[in-house]
């Protein structure tokens, strides 16, 4: 065995004495400290989570990571943000509280945009998490900190949260494999509210064997979250050998939403013979309004945020502006808590939800969300799932983007329809642009992640992608 | 759309978020093609569809409203930067001036 093996594989060597999971641990967290300086994927770890003796439950004491913005008691969960810098989180959320009861152990904290705000991990307090296949790119975001982790062996598993594709995103430019299950099949208790209406947990994992078992855990209703799902969850992991044939598979029709340069679109083309190859039949389908997916979604994605983030006044939570007055303490805290992009957002949105405003903004991306979701349950009614690319390029370099907002807006296009519809989506490793990873995305039909693993376990098994990452991790290595 | 620097300080006051000096050009700047870019959706026949606030795919789901413990107020408070007697401890909210 790897002394760094992927989820499975940690599972099965607990389990038949081939390794204890407290040398796993020790063996993560050296790898954490090892890579530190040359990714910055960590927030922070605990040194301590060795101690214990975990190997019973379905993950039978396998390491895993939270993102900083999932609250686990007595840990550190300050969302990449000054104006929470130090705060322990009283409780934990119902995704730790899921994982742990099923045996995982938790190492630590991965690094992120601030609030979970941004498509780079560049906007941190911690500073930008660094791309594993080249440390002068994104690792993408806001999940970047647990996609880095995961693609650089740090740990088996990580979770993440999804609200625009920042799962999928940091999956498909570190080479790995991100889920967003269906809006409301994992609780969101403990989850620091971004937009309420758009936030998922999922998984990042090295392949799709492993988010299927890490997600038969995760997923399921939690009385602490009204918007939790009760519907049971399907078994996933006898969905990786079912494979696709017979089955049919939409693929967007519309050319001017899908410009893609050369070497992405190669990629995508590969994806689609290899699911015909497979047996499935690919079906052009038209999504005639979700080129205003950037629109709708940044408009509701900031007016929520707008009201989530009223509540950080440096009364209940973080450090503490010095102030006369209740008044002058609210204000200096947010202003010097948080960040740029955390205030173009606040900005935004409570522009969009301003008297003389709102009907023209935030309506308005209301009603087009309504005719994104229509798209999708007619499209639903011809096909199984679909796909589409899960980015536009390979991973930008840092700094690219970060002085240009509307920029990084603009390359999420591919990741948001499926966010604004709420449905389960992953990306999965599909092939290479100069050098560097690229993912191709399934969509499935709301609480038909059954069909989105049997589809991506399809994908994966077309392009192998493990001997890839793992010649990127030497090179990474190499590198003084 | 033009953000002028009297709807951006408008909007900073009803954020409760003042911008530092240097942020403010920057800022105006960014919301104006943000909003532009956003103008797309003026081109689409809304007429007769209903907004959608979220994407659940089932009926909300209440549990029984029965009291459970919750994490007391000591836990609660444990976070904040001062506290005072089993409570959050805040800055005059009003001024001496202004009793009655």
């Amino acid at each position: 065995m790897s002394n760094r093996p992927g989820l499975r594989e940690a599972v099965d060597g607990i389990r038949s004495g081939k390794f204890s999971s407290r040398e796993l641990a020790n063996n993560c967290l050296n790898r954490i400290e090892q890579l530190k300086g040359k990714l910055n994927a960590f927030a922070h770890h605990d040194p301590n989570a060795v101690e214990a003796e975990v190997k019973d439950g379905p993950l039978a004491g396998a390491p895993y990571a939270l993102k900083d913005n999932l609250c686990r008691e007595g840990t550190l969960t300050a969302c990449a943000s000054k104006i929470l810098e130090g705060w322990i989180s009283p409780y934990s959320g119902g995704a730790a509280t899921r994982l742990e009861d099923a045996g995982a152990r938790y190492l630590g904290k991965t690094n992120m945009d601030e609030f979970a705000m941004g498509s780079s991990s560049e906007y941190s307090v911690y500073g930008p998490v660094k791309n594993p296949w080249d440390t002068s790119r994104s690792a993408g975001g806001s999940s970047g900190g647990s996609a880095a982790a995961v693609a650089a062996e740090m740990v088996p598993l990580a979770l993440g949260t999804d609200t625009g594709g920042s799962i999928r995103q940091p999956a498909a430019f570190c080479g790995i494999v991100g889920v967003k299950p269906t809006y409301g099949r994992v609780s969101r208790s403990g989850l620091v509210a971004f937009a309420s209406s758009l936030d998922q947990i999922g998984t990042l994992t090295r392949d799709v064997g492993d988010a299927a078992l890490a997600l038969e855990s995760l997923m399921g209703q939690d009385p602490l979250d009204a918007t939790s799902l009760g519907e049971s969850v399907p078994p996933l992991q006898c969905e990786l050998e079912r494979g696709v044939k017979g089955l049919k598979f939409g693929i967007p029709a519309d050319d001017q939403w899908m410009q893609l340069d050369a070497g992405p679109a190669r990629v995508f083309q590969d994806s689609v013979d290899a699911l015909h190859d497979a047996g499935a039949e690919p079906v052009e389908i038209d999504l005639a309004h979700a080129k205003h997916s950037v629109a709708a979604y940044y408009l509701i994605a900031t007016a929520e945020a707008s009201s989530n983030l009223a509540r950080y006044d440096g009364l209940r939570f973080g450090p503490r502006s010095d102030a006369e007055t209740l008044e002058e303490l609210l204000l200096a805290n947010r202003s010097q808590g948080f960040g740029a992009e955390v205030k173009r957002r606040i900005l935004l949105g409570t522009f969009a939800l301003s008297a003389g405003y709102v009907e023209a903004y935030y309506l308005r991306a209301q009603k087009t969300r309504t005719l994104i979701r229509n798209d999708f349950q007619k499209a639903f009614e011809a096909v199984d799932f679909m796909i589409i690319p899960a980015t536009p390029t390979p991973a930008f370099k840092l700094g690219e983007k970060s002085d240009d907002p509307l920029s990084m807006y603009l390359s999420d296009i591919f990741t948001l329809p499926a966010s604004l519809a709420g449905l389960p989506a992953a990306s999965v490793p599909c092939g290479l642009d100069a050098g560097l990873p690229l993912g191709t995305q399934i969509w499935a039909k709301p609480l038909d992640e059954a069909m989105l693993i049997r589809a991506a376990a399809s994908l994966e098994q077309a392009f192998p992608f493990d001997e890839k990452r793992r010649a990127a991790l030497a090179s990474l290595e190499e590198a003084s | 759309m033009k953000v002028t620097d009297k709807l951006l300080r408008e909007i900073e006051t009803l954020a409760r978020l003042p911008l530092k000096p240097g942020e403010r050009e920057s800022l105006r700047g960014d919301l104006s093609r943000i909003l532009d870019h956003f103008e797309s959706l003026a081109e689409l026949d809304l007429e007769g569809v209903e907004p959608s606030s979220h994407a659940t795919h089932a009926e909300p789901f209440y549990r029984d409203d029965e009291s459970r413990p919750g994490i007391g107020s000591k836990v609660a408070l444990s976070g904040a930067a001062e506290v005072e007697d089993g409570h959050f401890r805040v800055p005059p909210i009003i001024g001496e001036d202004e009793h009655v």
